[in-house]
């Protein structure tokens, strides 16, 4: 009998421990007399005829099998025995696993084999196996047995869950080895395969649980939910990275990264809080500016340039207090995706990458909860049925409070007298219609405030709605309706004297988006629709603020503008090694009123001065227009199990820019839509990857490449104002880019650690361009971009001692950013020096390094079922490095010195205590 | 089975009363080359009546004056050849006075003949007759962490001007701050008179120019500090209020907002600024400076002790040199205590310190 080796991660978790007797396996198996007589039949052969005259089972890859004759007779001898006859002669070794089961492997690849201890594993495992949803192992009975003639097929249909959230698990795999069928779950975890009618050997994997290997007796079309455990047990860690690496080399999308919550959530977090964003941070390709920077920069591109949703609603400014955390409650995600390279037809409008945040529904079974309470934050959620079965909700609210520490730091006064907090609120109702269609009402808000001491403070808020109809209308057809509705808003205040103001700017947006999913054949899987968001501006208010204010209350109104995008994409398998994702995205945009356009003297550079008229644009009256078709393209071949390559092109365009006239993003930065003076964004997007894996799956290596050119860019003019601005084109100019650079990860599994390492060369220029009068940065030369930092390392490692100890370190190495630096003082009179800069960027700050880790006791303390309490460890910044965040020159008595700003210059210790019951 | 499950996470953090960021002076960031400076002011007042002349290398300013010399040119004519003081120092003659809505720029030649030459700015109107007032006002600092609260006081002192409508009139305003107080030493013979110019004052610029501010009297903070002990001596407060031009204004801004940066995200990216001058035959030419003319208005407000209704502290730090003081003891019969006596005045500031500012009065 031949069979594809469905438990490869329990190699991953055997290989490199220490050498055991067979104490471990189980006797009663490999005490089974066996009489045979073997006359020329191979190995497969052999295992076959085993399997057909005793309860055994054997797992094994074909190709490690060789094919050469045996002649041996066996009499009642033990099956211990007669197993390392063979096995011996043929290199081949043999662990226990299940009562029945045996997985054979390659000697040199399980030379440690022997290590494995079944009666260990199945102390950890007994837990689950024991809980009554368990199906590992059981033969699971689905269809109508009574039905005559009984159908020759059966549609097998349901969905995939987590047992202990009730969460839906999205991506995971359904495989039919003998049968030669595979399929996944979609988003929302549901899942349809057609298999023969009869009893067939399945297994499902989803990333971060359990590996599950099971039988199924199809009658007829059936439904089939299928519970998954994640365990706390080894294994669990080593299927995280067997699974995404596997993922990476079959899907035809290059440069897509999921990541699992559970993943997220066993990283060393920064005070203490796991966060998405800093997660995602630790990817190749993937910088930010800074500890404290807003948002992140994937590629070379702007942070504006991320098309960053949450349950498909955009998000204009995905940080909290100060960008150390983001708005993401990692309670309520259920899934991250991350599109650095190619970009679907279905995602548009920012030409850099999609980040695409999906929020869970709610349990239809049972009422949960999770929450903490902290010195800095506290946040609890709650989900469960409404109408058991048919509705559910998930409400979580989240808070901070850094004040309260703040707050003792007394030799700082103008720190013990600032403020800062920030909450926000997820809420998630889901209304089932019937078994094949759901309706959910999502909403979203958040509020952020930071005061510093009595001068100048900010403040912003996220709010997002959205309602959404799923439907499958049969295995073919399923169809996703959505509506939203965005609100993102920031105020600047500053008492500074007379010209003391206040700052109101944001941007509201209202969207749709309707996807059809039709899948006609196994080869095919088609996404089509329409999509349209309508960004309004809101006008730049600007009002006195202080006593001794004078200044006058003004509007800078701000234009509006309508984007829609119609996309069909398809996946396609070519042939079993070849796989495309194709697609085509035709982008318009209207820019409209109502608005007062500035128009300005030909040839000039725009300024207040070159202003010579204005043109006013009623209500909904076009301004500018344009239309773009947006091509989508990646392959994959795979060369073979173990190695394929992707490639990838597409054309994305962006009608949105977000101005900026600091280094780094900053939640007061302005959104400006595409009109007469700012183009549309466009990228052009290429990468090229390998991917690999060496020995037994072990070494898993990959290594991309990517080119991005981007036009339609704009770049603030030297000492640009942008608060309150009316025309604020004249603070601008346009401005072309580029960016390249190589990407290469090394992961391996040695059991119980697990150890990845990533290596990113990349650059980003920018250059102003097409200006009038020669008005130009740098002169008109490219220079790097304020994020550009040409190496990231990140090294991760994950040790899982037994069940209950796990031990993570990270290290991040990232070169410094350039910023701009003084070339010189001049002293205008003795008491007076005035510094002069360079031209932008042609200083890098000393290069960013760190390390941390985290010490877990996972369900250990407490050992009771009902109790667990697990306790973390955690240090950020073990050594203290003080990494600097910026460079700037200030007077000391009469000179300028150079000083670093280190956000987080010290260690920051932290230990989190969870209890469950 | 229906069963709520309560998750409960208590994050106990080790962090307490820790500074979480930090500023750490970078030695030599940058190998800075030579750079020709040449800077100046000239007004109708001592001390701002001379060009300097010199190549700075670094950022403390300091550079080696070159050997130079000048001329200053009215309404495009020759108005006076400047007096060499010293190598690289070149002043204009006392008796020559700048006129209201007269073009002025300054010409130098360097010992290797190269001229330069600054922009021509038309010196404005002196701006209305000053008017200053000062509020102390008294800040509770309280420790929470020890329960500890310490009295301090500010003196704020502020500039009444009327702003007009832009469309009528365009004004920009500078203010400079300097103090000068005196000094008794435990040798009551000896008078110490210090000085001491007060840089930073973010708000000492205000144009009506943007538009952005209202019309009519405008109230604008000039000066902001402690009180300290030299509130305990008499003390001046000398207020100077610029008449600039437009370019003038901006470039005072702009040198403002390049070092007003914390580091922080907040701060402006910073952009090339040279100042007013270039090398007549090659423009390219990298020189720094500024060169300006203008009129000045002066108000010196003289305070004492006894007319600032708030505690002066006893303590020296802001003498330089100075130490702690011993305890203060109030003379028998009530009356203040004696000024702080801390070190010798005359021996950290040397001789020049015990003659008095020209507009001293006791």
């Amino acid at each position: 009998m031949q069979r594809i080796l469905l438990l490869f991660f329990f190699f991953l978790t055997v290989l490199f421990a220490t050498p055991i007797s067979a104490q471990g396996q189980d006797e009663a198996l490999l005490n089974t007399k066996i009489t045979a007589n073997f006359s020329g039949q191979n190995l497969l052969q052999v295992f076959y005829d085993l399997e057909q005259r005793y309860p055994v089972q054997f797992f094994y890859k074909e190709e490690w099998i060789p094919r050469t004759g045996i002649n041996a007779n066996f009499s009642a001898e033990p099956l211990g025995a007669v197993l390392e006859k063979l096995m011996d002669d043929a290199g081949l070794k043999y662990v226990q696993f299940g009562p029945n089961a045996l997985i054979v492997g390659r000697m040199s690849d399980i030379v440690t084999l022997e290590s494995f201890s079944y009666a260990d594993y199945l102390a950890d495992v007994d837990a689950v196996n024991n809980q009554e949803k368990s199906i590992i192992n059981k033969l699971s009975i689905v269809g109508d047995s009574t039905l005559r003639p009984l159908p020759t097929r059966a549609k097998i249909s349901g969905t995939i869950y987590d047992v202990e959230s009730e969460d839906v698990l999205p991506g995971a795999q359904i495989i039919f080895p003998e049968l030669k069928k595979q399929t996944f779950a979609d988003s929302e975890g549901n899942f349809e395969i057609e298999i023969p009618t009869g009893k067939h050997e399945v297994s499902i994997e989803a990333p971060g649980h359990e590996k599950v290997s099971t039988f199924l007796q199809a009658y007829s079309d059936a439904d089939w939910d299928i519970p998954l455990y994640y365990t706390a047990y080894q294994l669990n860690e080593v299927l995280l990275q067997a699974e995404s690496a596997g993922q990476n080399k079959t899907s035809a999308e290059a440069g897509r990264v999921n990541i699992s919550i559970v993943d997220i959530k066993k990283r060393p977090a920064l005070l203490g809080e796991v966060d998405i964003v800093n997660t995602v941070l630790l990817l190749p390709g993937v910088s930010t500016v800074g500890e404290s920077a807003s948002g992140f920069n994937v590629r070379g591109g702007n942070v504006d340039q991320n098309l960053i949703m949450q349950a498909g609603n955009i998000i204009f400014n995905s940080s909290h207090l100060f960008g150390f955390f983001s708005v993401f409650n990692p309670d309520v995600v259920q899934n991250v995706s991350l599109y650095k390279g190619h970009i679907p037809a279905q995602y548009g409008g920012r030409v850099s990458s999609v980040l695409d945040v999906e929020v869970k529904d709610g349990s239809f079974r049972t009422v949960k909860g999770t929450g903490s309470i902290g010195l800095f934050s506290s946040k609890f959620s709650l989900n469960g049925p409404i109408v058991k079965e048919q509705s559910s909700f998930v409400i979580a609210l989240r808070g901070a409070y850094p004040n309260v520490l703040t707050g003792y730091i007394d030799n700082v006064p103008e720190v013990s007298q600032s403020s800062s907090y920030y909450g926000d609120a997820t809420i998630k109702l889901t209304q089932k219609l019937g078994d094949n269609g759901k309706i959910a009402l999502f909403g979203y808000g958040s509020k952020d405030f930071f005061r510093f001491s009595e001068d100048f403070g900010f403040s912003w808020d996220n709010y997002a709605g959205s309602l959404t109809w799923t439907q499958i209308y049969n295995s073919q057809l399923s169809s996703k309706i959505e509506a939203k509705a965005g609100r993102y808003f920031s105020n600047f205040f500053n008492a500074t004297g007379v010209e003391g103001t206040t700052n109101d700017a944001g941007v509201n947006n209202y969207g749709f988006r309707a996807n059809v999913q039709f899948v006609p054949n196994r080869k095919h899987n088609f996404n089509f629709g329409i999509e349209g968001n309508y960004y309004d501006i809101l006008d730049n208010e600007t009002r006195p603020f202080g006593d001794n204010s004078v200044v006058i209350p003004r509007t800078a109104p701000k234009d509006q503008g309508l984007e829609l995008g119609l996309y069909v994409n398809d996946d396609f398998d070519l042939n079993d090694f070849i796989r495309f994702s194709a697609g085509l995205r035709f982008s318009s945009f209207a820019n409209v009123g109502p608005f007062d356009v500035s128009i300005y003297e030909e040839n000039r550079i725009r300024t207040d001065d070159t202003r010579i008229n204005t043109i006013s644009y009623g209500s909904g009256e076009q301004i500018e227009t344009f239309a773009n078709i947006e091509p989508r393209i990646s392959l994959r071949i795979r060369f073979d199990e173990t190695s394929s390559m992707k490639a990838s092109y597409n054309r994305v365009n962006q009608y949105l820019h977000l101005i900026s006239n600091t280094a780094s993003t900053t939640p007061i930065d302005i959104w400006q839509v595409s009109n007469n003076y700012f183009p549309a964004q466009r990228a052009d997007n290429y990468s090229l990857g390998f991917f690999k894996d060496f020995g037994v799956k072990t070494w898993k290596t990959s290594l991309e490449f990517f080119y991005r050119d981007m036009t339609g860019l704009v770049v603030t003019k030297d000492f640009a104002s942008l608060l309150g601005k009316p025309a604020i084109e004249t603070e601008v100019l346009n401005a072309v880019g580029y960016a390249y650079g190589s990407e290469f990860s090394i992961n391996r599994s040695f059991g119980d650690l697990d150890l990845e390492l990533s290596f990113t060369y990349a650059r980003t220029f920018r250059k102003a361009d097409g200006n009038p009068e020669g008005v130009t940065v740098n002169n008109g030369e490219f220079f790097p971009a304020d994020f550009d930092s040409p190496i990231n390392i990140n090294f991760s490692a994950k040790w899982q001692q037994r069940s209950t100890r796990t031990f993570g370190i990270n290290f991040l190495f990232r070169s410094g950013r350039p910023v701009s630096a003084p070339e010189g003082v001049f002293p205008l009179y003795p008491s007076l020096l005035v510094p002069t800069f360079t031209e932008r960027n042609t200083l890098r700050i000393p290069d960013y390094h760190r390390l941390d880790f985290s010490y877990t006791f996972d369900d250990g303390l407490v050992n009771k079922r009902k109790f667990k309490t697990d306790l973390t460890f955690s240090v950020y910044n073990a050594y203290g490095r003080k990494n600097p965040f910026s460079v700037f020159f200030r007077r000391e008595g009469l000179e300028y010195r150079a000083f670093t700003l280190s956000v987080l210059g010290t260690i920051l210790p932290f230990v989190s205590y969870n209890f469950r019951f | 089975m229906k069963r709520i499950r309560i998750i409960g996470k208590i994050s106990l953090s080790l962090l307490l009363a820790v500074q979480l960021s930090c500023v750490t002076q970078l030695e030599n960031p940058l190998e800075l080359e030579p750079q020709l400076v040449i800077s100046g002011q000239f007004s109708n007042s001592p001390g701002s009546r001379a060009i300097r002349v010199l190549s700075v290398e670094g950022l403390d300013g300091k550079g080696t004056q070159l050997e130079a010399t000048g001329s200053i040119y009215k309404d495009g004519q020759v108005f006076a050849e400047m007096v060499v003081n010293a190598e690289g120092e070149l002043e204009l003659p006392p008796s020559l006075v700048l006129e209201e809505g007269a073009e002025y720029f300054a010409e130098v030649i360097t010992n290797g003949n190269k001229v330069y030459r600054s922009e021509p700015q038309i010196v404005q109107p002196k701006l209305e007759t000053m008017t200053v007032s000062f509020e102390v006002e008294e800040d509770i600092e309280s420790s929470r962490f020890l329960g500890l609260t310490v009295n301090r006081s500010r003196i704020e002192f502020f500039a009444h001007v009327d702003l007009p409508d832009p469309q009528v009139e365009k004004r920009y305003y500078r203010w400079v701050v300097d103090e000068a107080w005196n000094y008794i030493e435990s040798n009551q013979d000896d008078t110490c008179y210090l000085s001491n110019t007060i840089f930073d004052n973010t708000s000492s610029l205000v144009t009506n120019a943007s538009g952005l501010l209202q019309s009519g009297e405008a109230r604008v903070s000039i000066l902001d500090k402690r009180l300290d002990n030299t509130f305990a001596h008499t003390h001046f407060i000398n207020v100077y209020l610029h008449s600039l031009d437009a370019k003038t204004f901006e470039f005072y801004e702009k040198s403002e907002r390049l070092t007003s940066g914390t580091g922080t995200i907040y701060d402006e990216v910073p952009g090339p600024f040279r100042g007013n001058l270039s090398n007549v035959d090659d423009p390219e030419e990298v020189v720094l400076g500024w060169v300006e003319f203008f009129l000045v208005d002066t108000l010196r407000y003289k305070l004492r002790r006894d007319g600032i209704n708030t505690t002066v502290p006893t303590q020296c730090d802001d003498i330089p040199g100075g130490g702690p003081c011993p305890p203060q003891i109030p003379p028998p019969g009530g009356g203040l205590p004696p000024p702080c006596q801390c070190n010798a005045c005359a021996a950290v500031l040397g001789q020049d310190a015990l003659s008095p500012p020209d507009y001293w009065v006791d």
